[in-house]
């Protein structure tokens, strides 16, 4: 069924399609979505028909319903116009709400933040006029074009505007999370981040080991790329630097072009008084020989590895108990894995990895392709060294696949949130008699699924059993982005994937490395891959 | 209209009083940790009228 330009948001529709599906046993199916040719897509993937759904633009909405009679049917029918009518409201009942931003904006005449999650062709009009009002932005949107953020970048960096994103899934401002983010404590780290998840991890991290973040500024991952020269980057590394409570600034991201790169290390060099972490995921790690500023200076390779960076820098005692939460030494490690790899089947040659974290995609591309012999590997975000898959929904070999791109994504809420396409990929790898490794992330926090484990348990559980009544046995690795005080419940988290019979590591580098020692059966240079990716640069890591 | 610019420093300093414009997850989680936020219950708006708009911009 279509609605002609009918528009509500992607959440709003997640939520309807569930409610709907609840409506009464008789339904087996029930979507109801924005006509984007993602969702279209995933719907004729579902074996609805083509011939319907081909006819709804992109403004229209998409209702489409699979029952085993007429009367669950017509009753859903029936049900999907009252919830459309009522759409689901924020809050519960305290709210503030408004109309439309200038309404907004005259309720609160001080708004000094606006947060944008709104698709993104309407971004650049509504940016440009809050800079127009001086107004500070983080803009959650994607599909930003890059010349539109290069524009709404100058102007507000001329006006001393903070336009953190497009593209910027979070941001840490004083201890308190916006966009995606985790319940941390506040402390003397500030961090500059061009990787959303990237941000996520590390805060989680430190926060496990007891250390702060004060600010956590995400700037989108374009910004660091020649087309935007690092203005926000370079404007927040300033911002960090003039704040007398952080001591040390970290710089989370993938690795930035050569000329923007020098400026970041040419400013923390030359202007920096502080200790500063580059974090630039596969970008190399640099030892203390290299550091010419008297060690205020650490670059590293990895997320993981930038906690124990950030810990070292604030002393060794903070080292000693970063080290205990965040790091497993690699005979413990072998010994946990080898339960795992000795159970394969010799046809199980392959890594699926199942994302919903860009920078986890990211750093489990650069760990794996670093490990595992060259061309096997596919992705549908590839990086340099990694092939490009033919269709995102089909994997290839080794495959890391990031849900959270636009193929999955346009019209739909992020895979952090729905988990629908990561369950119906989680049975299919286990079909897979090559199969042998499934890579899995957890991200939790505000913004989050409210149980991102238990959403997918039951497919989790059943990928195990797919395997077994095949004579084979799947390993499932994992990782929780999380901390103990985020509302999804950690270490509840991590217990309930243990119990499932997946195999749960500290960081997501560290889950990298695990699924590259299990498809080797052992047979992995792990010394080299710990100096890599899970430790500081030798010689910075005596404690 | 604001005149006033508050420069990212001062802003970092201050209370957060945010404008959310889209999803009200994040309208949610901002209440969850008593963070000043109004909510925009934001709808595109109608295509003719952005054309229309579009074209009203490059006559005036």
């Amino acid at each position: 069924m279509i609605k002609p330009n009918f528009y509500r948001d992607s959440l709003q529709l997640m939520k309807i399609s569930d409610k709907l599906r609840r409506v009464s046993p008789g339904i087996s199916e029930a979507s109801v979505v924005m006509a984007t040719e993602t969702n279209k897509g995933i719907l004729i993937r579902l074996g609805f028909s083509p011939s319907t759904i081909e006819q709804a633009s992109d403004s229209d909405m998409l209702i489409a319903i699979r029952a085993r009679d007429q009367t669950s049917i017509d009753l859903a029918t029936t049900q999907v116009e009252k919830f459309l009518e009522s759409p689901s409201q924020p809050g519960n009942g305290d709210q503030e709400k408004a109309v439309d931003i200038e309404a907004a904006l005259n309720k609160m005449p001080d708004t000094n933040l606006v947060l944008l999650s709104i698709p993104g062709e309407y971004v650049k009009d509504i940016s440009h006029k809050l800079i127009e009002r001086n107004i500070h932005q983080l803009i959650f949107s994607d599909h930003v074009p890059v010349e539109d953020e290069l524009e709404l970048k100058t102007m507000g960096a001329a006006k001393g505007l903070l336009i953190l994103g497009p593209g910027a899934g979070t941001s840490v401002i004083n201890g308190k999370g916006i966009g995606f983010s985790n319940a941390i404590k506040t402390g003397p780290v500030g961090i500059v981040a061009a990787a959303g998840t990237g941000l996520q991890e590390v805060t989680s991290l430190l926060d496990q080991c007891g250390i702060g973040v004060k600010h956590g500024l995400g700037v989108g991952g374009n910004d660091p790329k020649d087309k935007i020269g690092g203005i926000m980057m370079l404007e927040c590394m300033k911002i960090l630097e003039n704040d007398d409570e952080i001591k040390v600034v970290a710089i989370v991201s993938k690795p930035p072009s050569p000329a923007v790169e020098h400026k970041i290390i040419d400013n923390a060099l030359h202007t920096g008084t502080k200790k500063y972490v580059l974090a630039f995921i596969g970008g190399g790690n640099m030892d203390s020989k290299q550091n010419q500023c008297n060690n205020m200076i650490l670059k590293v390779n990895s997320l993981a590895s930038s906690v124990l960076a950030v810990a070292k820098m604030l002393g060794d005692e903070h080292l000693r108990k970063a080290l205990s939460h965040t790091y497993m030494p690699p005979e413990g490690l072998a010994n946990i894995l080898q339960k795992e790899w000795s159970r394969l089947h010799s046809s199980q040659r392959f890594i699926r990895a199942l994302y919903t974290g860009g920078t986890f995609t990211y750093e489990a591309q650069v760990i794996l392709g670093d490990l595992i012999e060259d061309g096997l590997i596919y992705s549908n975000a590839p990086i340099q060294q990694i092939k490009q898959l033919q269709d995102s929904f089909k994997s290839e070999k080794h495959s890391i696949i990031d849900l959270g791109e636009e193929e999955f994504t346009k019209g739909r809420p992020h895979p952090m949130i729905d988990t629908t396409i990561r369950k119906y990929r989680i049975l299919e790898e286990a079909k897979d008699p090559e199969v042998g490794v499934l890579l899995l992330d957890f991200v939790l926090g505000y913004g989050a699924n409210p149980d991102p484990v238990g959403a997918v348990l039951d497919e989790i559980k059943q990928a195990k059993e797919i395997a077994q009544n095949d004579g084979r046995f799947l390993s499932i690795i994992a990782h929780v982005c999380g901390t103990k005080n985020d509302i999804q419940g950690y270490d509840q988290s991590i217990s309930i994937l243990n119990s499932a019979g997946c195999i749960v590591m500290p960081s997501n580098a560290m889950a990298a490395v695990s699924s590259a020692l299990v498809i080797s059966r052992g047979k992995l240079d792990l010394a080299l891959a710990y100096a890599k990716y899970l430790e500081l640069p030798h010689d910075w890591n005596e404690v | 209209m604001r005149e006033k610019t508050t420069d990212a420093a001062t802003m970092l300093r201050s209370e957060l009083n945010v404008v959310n414009v889209g999803l009200d997850i994040f309208y949610n989680a901002l209440k969850l940790q008593n963070i000043n936020v109004i909510h925009v219950n934001w709808n595109p708006p109608p295509k003719l009228e952005k054309e229309t708009q579009d074209l009203l911009d490059k006559i005036l």
